[in-house]
């Protein structure tokens, strides 16, 4: 699996939707998809975070965030 | 109150009312979590209200309705299930009110309005069998392709959409036109399903939403609850052509 596999497998998001909308995060910070790397992570993850908030309740946003930190390093 | 939110009007004429103002109206927080829980088939009684503590404002510091909006985002439980009932050939129940105690399963986004297909329509070869569904098999009814987990967090994002709209902003609904619609095309459904889905959504959303709302803001309410209704739809729409034109 590739770290955007990851990515979208931690961001908590329905399966229809998170390819989708993970790839468009990281684009909005400037990261491509497909090379995405851990400093990329964590220099998107705001815009991953105010993006997952969207589709996800509180508790599962948190949890989702914590762990994109944890892939971010 | 916003610029922008608040500007009501029938047939495109706007105007800012001052009346859409609701300041600290906590009864109007109660009801919005009435309704949030309605709309998924929760007994109210039976959950914790969820903390309210955080209220949204514009820039312009006045409160703006729903004030409460954030906190029926939060309220949206893992396990509930939805009640606004996709109608069938029997006519549908009252929005917001579940048929007994069990809400039904909702397998579209938005739910889908029943057999509504023309003849002519249903000869046509479907999007559905062009084998787009992915690793659901090209055997999975097309009913199948939303799944509740999906349902519920558009149901949220929808949620966080109306407060944003409130609010004058448009950065998280450009997120979800730009993901969840293409998504949605991807996996079955077109342009036509979600015009016929999002009608009959804000059809049965609009009862109870209204209803949370104090009398007195009813009517401007419902106007923009109209408008946000027919822009968000007509904007699916424009996505939703053009994912199938790219699919």
């Amino acid at each position: 699996m590739s770290l955007f596999d990851d990515i979208v497998a931690a961001s908590g998001l329905d399966e229809l939707v998170a390819p989708f909308t993970v790839s468009r995060l990281l684009l909005r910070a400037d990261v491509q998809p497909d090379q995405v790397r851990p400093e990329d992570l964590a220099r998107a993850l705001p815009e991953l975070e105010r993006g997952i908030r969207v589709y996800l309740g509180e508790g599962e946003a948190d949890a989702a965030v914590a762990r994109l930190r944890g892939l971010a390093g | 109150v916003g610029e922008h939110e608040h500007r009501v009007g029938a047939a495109g004429q706007q105007s800012v009312d001052p009346r859409l103002e609701v300041r600290d109206d906590a009864s109007v927080e109660r009801r919005l979590d009435d309704v949030e829980l309605r709309v998924r088939g929760a007994d109210r009684r039976d959950r914790a209200v969820p903390e309210r503590s955080s209220r949204t404002s514009t820039s312009s510091g006045g409160r703006v309705w729903p004030s409460s909006a954030s906190s029926v985002g939060r309220a949206s439980g893992q396990n509930r299930k939805w009640t606004i009932t996709a109608p069938t050939r029997t006519p549908p129940p009252l929005p917001g009110r579940p048929r007994g105690n069990r809400p039904p399963r909702l397998r579209r986004w938005p739910p889908d309005v029943g057999d509504h297909r023309s003849p002519a329509r249903s000869a046509r070869p479907d999007r559905r069998t062009r084998g787009r569904r992915h690793d659901r098999g090209p055997e999975a009814p097309a009913d199948e392709t939303i799944s509740e987990a999906a349902q519920e967090q558009f149901l949220h994002a929808f949620v966080e959409l109306l407060r944003e709209g409130l609010q004058g902003g448009s950065d998280q609904r450009e997120l979800v036109m730009e993901t969840a619609v293409p998504a949605i095309v991807s996996a079955g459904q077109t342009a036509l399903d979600l015009v016929a889905g999002h009608v009959a959504f804000f059809t049965a959303l609009s009862p109870p939403l209204l209803d949370a709302v104090p009398e007195r803001l009813r009517t401007d309410a419902a106007a923009w609850l109209a408008r946000y209704a027919a822009d968000y739809t007509r904007e699916v729409t424009e996505r939703a052509l053009a994912a199938e034109g790219s699919g």
